[in-house]
């Protein structure tokens, strides 16, 4: 081995720093990140203090400050975001605001307001309280047990949402839309090829609204649901396990018909050009309903 | 009078006494002349209230409320039924300045859309909404607002091409294609079908999809 | 897995879904259909439940404000229910506001009292509709609400934020007060 190049390796196994620093925080504070590319991974302890571990090169400098209750992480390289892979250990009654471009992040056990903007990266929430908002381009996002405003949207791939209650609002152009557990009182899901799958509550005086271009939508409606339900299709057809007298609501398109299940509390829309529209029971066979998650890719 | 029996009186007349106090009442009342003849005339309020009939305002009210459902100047917002339902989503990303300067995209109403393009030499030229008996005029007027606003996003969205990383233009402009491709199918069903209310919306919400789209690229970059 | 459904047109015999449906997709000729077979309804009950003054007011706000929740009607109910429903809700969330205006919120004995002193010419019946609006208001809207629209005591409590005790007093002293125009 050549000199020069020994030289090079060991300049390689240097180049990766590590930052840890711990800051005290009060209730209420927020944390907010800035990356380029890299990863944030938070979790939760009992102590009023955000840890910031980070391992980056040396062109990167991570900027840690406290501005009252608002700590901010910057990974920054060069008068711009740099890239760092993140752990944060913070109280979990924290906010988290996190920009990245090229970011892979998990967040779980928060339960303050979770904001999330990124490119190219996959994202991963288990918690958020209140105002919950993750946006991507290219990347799957997956949020489980938030409660209050949840806000999804992405681009190309697909949003996976499990136990989210409080108002919902998930959009993707390529990309299935697959809410399981779910006891929302409010969804608009919205997506262009992909199909759409709702498995949960339908609540008293809820307003739930699917629209798919060429994607299917599967709603499964419990036992003890009652909703007026509308469908929409150009060339897609409404298939349920179960029966429905159904009325074609007037101005007689083709494919439009309104019905209703129980005490037609709740209120759905659902929007189809081309996919199908299916209605099944609990436990009936459903993509994802055999124990596997519903896949993320068409 | 004795106030505490006429105080029961319009309990009674209602049905919302108790048993024993009912028949308290009616004891009474067969004792009482003049709470009979109180009951009797509570008995012709509640007639006359039940047989009033309605009668319609004294002018016609229908063009102050024709005005906020279909505004007839530049530069009014209406929101309909359909945007209601989906209520327009808030950016948290920062407009880049072609965005901000020359266009807002207005909030859709249910059979047009509103643009208000100031600015950039292009003069405020405004929707305005087309008669509702026209539906077909509807979608291509609306179309052809959407056009614009889609050309001058491409425009951006091309000259901002070099400070997005090269994976993410090709994501993007898969997921053009792909609208597109909704789109063309939406327009050519509404050839065959022209009048289909699910194809003009459809078509329009489509299109929005593939502005939002562009925007979120353009303001990345 | 088969469908079993049962296909209706309904357009025919109830043209209020038909034109429902239609102004729902933005057909505001269809909307103008309902306001004209409606306006009637909503006009006499916001006049009656907050006064002459008002109810033109009232009246546009109600009709835009079904515009705007059109997608919402599902069609199972009759239209008239629905907007008659959206009507109360609007009217409630207008009256503390002009009651403020009016600053004569609260039981107003000596309007009773006015009222009670028998007309002075036994010939003079004053209109029904005009008697209400001597009414004190909470007493006026108690009295429209449950003998004119029908509510029950319960529903009115929670409508108006008060106890059923005190809907049924109020009633019963409207009641007592608009007799002696009916004689």
């Amino acid at each position: 081995m050549t000199i020069p190049v020994l030289a090079a390796l060991l300049i390689g196994a240097t180049m990766q720093q590590q930052t840890d620093t711990t800051i005290a925080v009060r209730a209420g504070a927020r944390l907010e990140v800035e990356l380029m590319n890299g990863t944030v991974a938070v979790r939760t302890w009992n102590r009023s203090a955000v840890r910031v571990q980070a391992t980056h090169n040396r062109s990167t400098h991570i900027d840690v400050s406290g501005r009252g209750p608002v700590i901010r992480v910057t990974a920054e390289r060069r008068g711009a975001e740099g890239n760092a892979d993140f752990v944060f250990t913070v109280p979990a009654d924290i906010s988290i605001a996190a920009t990245g471009t090229g970011m892979d992040a998990e967040v779980n056990g928060i339960r303050g307001e979770v904001s999330i903007e990124n490119v190219a990266g996959n994202l991963r929430l288990n918690g958020g309280r209140g105002r919950v908002r993750l946006e991507s381009v290219q990347g799957d996002i997956s949020v489980t047990g938030a409660t209050g405003t949840v806000e999804v949207y992405t681009v190309n791939r697909g949003i996976r949402l499990s136990a989210v209650s409080g108002t919902v609002s998930a959009e993707t152009v390529n990309g299935p839309i697959v809410m399981e557990h779910m006891q929302a009182s409010s969804v608009n899901a919205e997506t262009v090829n992909g199909m759409i799958i709702h498995d949960g509550a339908l609540r008293a005086g809820g307003e739930y609204a699917f629209a798919t271009h060429n994607g299917a939508v599967w709603l499964v409606v419990p036992e003890d649901a009652g909703a007026r339900i509308r469908v929409e299709t150009y060339t897609g057809n409404l298939d349920s396990s179960f029966a429905v007298t159904m009325r074609k609501t007037a101005g007689a398109d083709a494919r439009n018909f309104s019905f209703v299940i129980g005490n037609g509390s709740a209120n759905v829309s659902i929007e189809s050009f081309g996919g199908d529209v299916r209605l099944r029971r609990p436990g009936e066979a459903r993509p994802g309903s055999n124990g596997r998650n519903a896949p993320l890719e068409q | 009078m004795n106030q505490h029996w006429t105080d029961r009186l319009s309990e009674y007349m209602d049905g919302d006494l108790s048993f024993t106090e009912r028949v308290a009442v009616e004891r009474h009342l067969a004792d009482c002349a003049a709470c009979r003849e109180t009951l009797a005339d509570l008995r012709a309020v509640v007639a006359a209230a039940a047989s009033l009939s309605d009668a319609p305002p004294a002018s016609d009210l229908w063009q102050g409320i024709a005005q906020h459902i279909a505004p007839a100047q530049p530069g009014v917002v209406a929101i309909g039924a359909r945007a209601a339902q989906r209520a327009p989503r808030q950016f948290s990303f920062t407009l880049p300045q072609l965005l901000a300067a020359s266009i807002v995209l207005a909030v859709l109403s249910g059979s047009g859309v509103f643009l208000a393009l100031n600015g950039s030499g292009r003069g405020p030229a405004v929707a305005t909404q087309p008669p509702s008996n026209v539906r077909q005029v509807d979608t291509r007027a609306s179309e052809s607002y959407y056009d614009a606003a889609i050309r001058e996003l491409e425009a951006a969205l091309e000259q901002s091409r070099g400070r997005l990383d090269p994976a993410t233009v090709e994501v993007i402009e898969d997921n053009i294609r792909i609208i597109d491709r909704a789109i063309l199918d939406a327009r050519t069903a509404l050839e065959r079908d022209p009048s289909n209310q699910f194809l003009n919306e459809h078509l329009e919400n489509t299109m929005k999809r593939k502005i939002e789209l562009l925007k979120r690229a353009t303001s990345r970059s | 897995m088969t469908l079993s459904v049962l296909t209706e047109l309904e357009t025919a015999v109830d043209p209020d879904r038909a034109d429902a449906a239609l102004a729902a997709g933005g057909d505001t000729a269809a909307f103008e259909r309902l306001y004209r077979r409606h306006t009637a309804r909503v006009h006499s009950l916001s006049r009656r439940m907050l006064g002459a003054e008002h109810a033109d007011e009232l009246t546009q706000d109600v009709f835009v404000r079904a515009w705007q929740k059109l997608a919402l009607f599902r069609g199972e109910a009759a239209f008239g229910t629905w907007l008659h429903r959206l009507a109360i809700n609007v009217i409630l969330g207008r009256r503390g506001e002009i009651a403020r205006r009016r600053e004569r919120f609260s039981d107003d004995e000596s309007a009773f009292d006015r009222l009670s002193a028998r007309p002075t010419s036994a010939d003079v019946k004053l209109d029904f509709d005009a008697a209400l609006q001597h009414l004190p208001d909470g007493a006026r809207e108690i009295f429209v609400l449950h003998d004119i629209e029908g509510y029950k005591h319960e529903e009115i409590a929670q409508m108006l934020n008060i106890s059923a005790g005190t809907s049924k007093s109020q009633l019963h002293r409207a009641r007592m007060t608009l007799r002696q125009h009916l004689r």
